[in-house]
């Protein structure tokens, strides 16, 4: 399908439209400059200026807490699985979390599909809200390679004044726009427009990291024992507030939980965070990483090393929600410099 | 087998028998309702459900010759192996598995084989050491030593009597506190490697035990010049899921589940929190 | 198999924490399949001297109690303390920062002299406990966690991380980032983050967690306008047991 118009003020109806068939979740303001995504009901949210929520809609796939099974113990064991999913739409997701899904997309399919994450993968119609201008002072999404989006949405829209300059990226996104939106197609002159403002957004987003982000793997191996972990040792309160904000941040605990009738029960899942003291325990008491410095040191390696290089793709992607909910300003691009600047190897 | 259908969904296995080793050490064999077979690779492990408990990752000790059962050998230590303690014949439990790789078998045919096991870790190299034992003639020369903290600790201890009979293995035995009826070797467990006549270019060393252990038996291996990529160590780590996605097992870029839970020193010397 | 029975004590508390217990209505009933109370005094007036799991709430701040929870003890085969002021002392801690003879005077006057107080102190500073709820008060929910694990003989899910967790997975806005102090850095979450949900910063009523940054955090109140002397009182409201870590 060519690209489309989608006028502002029918954007409510498309909203209210989409509830005949989906759960909407749209982004809200929940205190003055603090956004959330949740269900919403009527469209009078802020689409256009919203910084990136606390919450990335990450949490819509991969919810904080999850049954992953159900038990019964008598007479003998029986245990079904436990996969929830419905049809909903995530309307108006920035491009840095869009990458987020896709990262973990590529987490939660490798090796052994996670149901628990695909099926309400597959049951989700992302609708993207492209970013003409830095959203706020802690982005670094263009830093990382992730202000640009070319998969893992279904429609991208692009605010260009009266219109959404909108592009269809699936058959899904396709349907969706013919059954529930009012449209135009757009002629050259909007596409000229759209292409301009998307052209003039290249100069706005500062390369706030020091180096091709390729450099960083490297980078960090050599950085084990640089004293920048040992002053993010003094600083980090070990809250786990960056593990929870992040969007590709995927570690869970399993735990079982039993009814009061001690016979049946379920194995839930929960959101776990690497930054947190028990989490590397074994059950002798051993801890593999007993100091905050080396648990921010994994965090910042998972990032920017670890799994960069095991997927060959950066696994920040640019939102800077950990810097913004640090409450002692541990801030990535200040970390990431400092480890370049003293861990520097001839650049390739 | 992981479930297409939920990758945290058991298959449930029927308890069969059950043998207190030690005072702390449980021996249990299991055998799956459904699957027929079970096929795994020596150092390949677990996860044992006891639901309302929860699940832990425990490797396997059986030989894998043995398709019917599988035998485990059970330390108590924390909520779900205290509960496989009380368990009896006639009990069941969950199994997802097997997991991880095991050690490398191929590699290792026609080598001389070397087996330093520290407590718990004769459980998964007794695995090994059925498989090779079975297949003695695609091995060369085989020694295993074996170190326990007492000799109330000493695990398998009929089978050990049955291996010291064999005339086509070397065994050697030390506990670290002995008892007044304890005739053999005091000390720990890398005393035994020194003394040891060997073809470094032609040996692999097959190492488990505790995370204290490791760095003690890597010096004497490495005295013995035996090739880092020769000495495989299986890792211990807290496990979720046992297939690459909760991340507690993560040591810097590699999976203990997914990468291991066996790897070569030539590997984890490059992991800076491994060892 | 016979059902454990189960006593409730009170010591010096405000026996909030056993009115939480009464408040779980539904899974109370459901909880009376698996063990007999024997003794409560806030919800039945037959009492008996026989049991087997004890809760206990309440800090110790007479000599009088340090005899009866030694006496306890010796029965029970379990001991949970339920509540601040049993798991670490709690407010009543905040008398220890005076003279006891001033205390008494302050609370009693002149009749001072027919009473008698120590230093307020946890349970376990007299006795072995074996189970904590934490909490001012309790949580219903981390209860039943407890009470379950007992009886199914594993150990309670009892989170070893701080508030912030669990305020951050409820998606509040981080009170820091409003101006105000909260104690949710350095504080055991498990109460799913309930005064900060309502606005109010945490007040440390659960305690600290295994291994807090306390010089950090203090730097953090000091930059939210705090001085060291009202940074300190933020961590002697509850933990005035545990004074030496913060000073």
């Amino acid at each position: 399908m060519n690209d489309i118009l989608i006028c502002k003020k029918d954007i409510g109806t498309f909203c209210s439209n989409l509830k005949e068939q989906f759960t909407v979740y749209g982004v809200k303001q929940k205190e003055e400059g603090f956004y959330v995504f949740d269900e919403i009901d009527e469209f009078s949210d802020p689409l256009k200026d919203y910084i990136p929520t606390i919450l990335p809609p990450k949490k819509y796939l991969f919810p904080q807490q999850e049954t992953l099974l159900r038990f019964d113990t008598q007479p003998l064991p029986d245990v079904k699985p436990v996969i929830e999913s419905r049809k909903q739409v995530l309307f108006g997701v920035r491009p840095c979390d869009i990458h987020g899904i896709s990262l973990l997309d590529k987490i939660f399919t490798a090796d052994h599909d996670d149901k628990n994450y695909t099926r309400k993968r597959e049951e989700t119609v992302i609708i993207g809200m492209d970013c003409l201008e830095p959203c706020y002072e802690h982005a670094l999404c263009a830093s990382v390679g992730c202000l640009n989006v070319d998969d893992g949405y279904d429609i991208m829209m692009t605010d260009i004044g009266d219109y959404f300059y909108t592009s269809i990226k699936t058959s899904q996104g396709e349907e969706i726009v013919r059954k529930y939106s009012k449209y135009t197609g757009a002629g050259e002159e909007d596409r000229k427009r759209f292409l301009r403002l998307r052209n003039d957004r290249e100069g706005k987003f500062e390369n706030k990291i020091k180096t091709d982000i390729s450099n960083l793997p490297l980078i960090f191996k050599n950085a084990d024992n640089d004293p920048v972990w040992d002053e993010l040792n003094d600083r980090c309160l070990g809250c786990g507030r960056c593990n929870i904000v992040c969007p590709t941040c995927y570690c869970f605990d399993v735990y079982d939980c039993m009814d009061l009738n001690m016979t049946s029960g379920e194995r839930c899942r929960e959101w776990d965070a690497c930054t947190l003291k028990d989490f590397a325990v074994v059950s002798t008491g051993e801890n593999f990483r007993s100091t905050r410095g080396q648990r921010l040191r994994h965090r910042f390696n998972r990032k920017f090393n670890y799994l960069m290089t095991r997927y060959n793709t950066s696994f920040c992607v640019g939102c800077g929600r950990c810097t913004r909910s640090c409450p002692v300003n541990i801030d990535v691009v200040e970390t990431v410099n400092a480890v370049i600047k003293n861990n520097k190897t001839d650049d390739k | 087998m992981i479930n297409n259908d939920s990758i945290f969904l058991p298959e449930i296995a029927e308890v069969v028998s059950t043998r207190q080793l030690t005072e702390m050490e449980k021996y249990i064999e299991l055998k799956l309702k459904e699957t027929k077979e079970f096929n795994f690779n020596p150092g390949q492990f677990i996860q044992l459900s006891i639901f309302g408990i929860g699940e832990a990752p425990i490797s396997i000790s059986s030989s894998p010759f043995n398709k019917d059962t599988i035998g485990l050998c059970v330390r108590k230590a924390g909520d779900v192996t205290s509960a496989i303690h009380k368990l009896e014949a006639g009990s069941y439990i969950g199994i997802r598995g097997p997991l991880g790789n095991g050690f490398p078998i191929e590699e290792m045919k026609g080598k001389d084989l070397l087996f330093v096991a520290g407590g718990l870790g004769l459980a998964p190299l007794r695995s090994l050491i059925n498989y090779v034992l079975e297949r003695r003639d695609d091995f060369a020369k085989i020694t295993i030593l074996y170190g326990a903290k007492n000799p109330g600790e000493i695990l398998f201890a009929d089978e050990l009597e049955l291996w010291k009979k064999r005339k086509d293995i070397a065994i050697d035995i030390t506990v670290d506190k002995p008892d007044d009826n304890w005739s053999s070797k005091s000390g720990v467990v890398t005393r035994l490697i020194p003394p040891l006549d060997m073809e470094p270019t032609n040996t692999y060393a097959l190492v488990v035990g505790p995370p204290v252990m490791y760095k003690y038996v890597l010096l004497e291996l490495q005295a013995k010049q035996i090739s880092e990529d020769h000495i495989i160590m299986s890792l211990e780590r807290r496990m979720k899921c046992g297939i690459g996605k909760c991340g507690h097992c993560q040591i810097n870029g590699v999976y203990v589940c997914l990468d291991g839970p066996e790897f070569s020193y030539h590997t984890l010397k490059f992991l800076s929190e491994a060892i | 198999m016979t059902k454990p029975r189960v006593a409730f004590f009170s010591f010096t508390s405000c026996e909030g924490c056993q009115l939480v217990v009464l408040t779980i209505e539904e899974q109370l009933l459901e909880l009376v399949n698996l063990i007999d109370i024997v003794s409560f005094r806030e919800a039945m007036s037959e009492k008996s001297e026989e049991y087997d799991i004890a809760f206990v709430e309440g800090s110790i701040t007479r000599t009088s109690e340090i005899e009866r929870i030694k006496k306890i003890r010796e029965t029970a085969k379990v001991i949970i303390a339920l509540g601040a002021c049993a798991t670490i002392g709690g407010v009543n801690c905040l008398k220890n920062q005076f003279e006891m003879d001033k205390v008494k005077d302050i609370v009693y006057g002149k009749m001072a002299g027919n009473y008698e107080t120590i230093p307020a102190r946890p349970i376990e500073a007299v006795i072995k406990v074996d189970y904590w709820i934490q909490g001012c008060p309790i949580d219903k929910d981390e209860f039943i966690e407890v009470t379950k694990a007992i009886l199914l003989g594993k150990k309670p899910r009892i989170p070893d991380y701080p508030v912030c967790v669990e305020c951050q997975m409820r998606e509040n806005v981080c009170l820091f980032e409003k101006g105000m102090v909260c104690m949710g850095p350095v504080t055991r979450a498990g109460c799913k983050a309930i005064c900060p949900t309502y606005n109010d910063g945490c007040v440390g009523c659960r305690g600290l967690i295994d291994d807090p940054n306390l010089s950090s955090h203090k730097n953090l109140l000091s930059e939210h306008g705090l001085t060291v002397d009202e940074a300190i009182s933020q961590y002697m409201l509850f933990g005035g047991n545990s004074k030496e870590k913060y000073e």
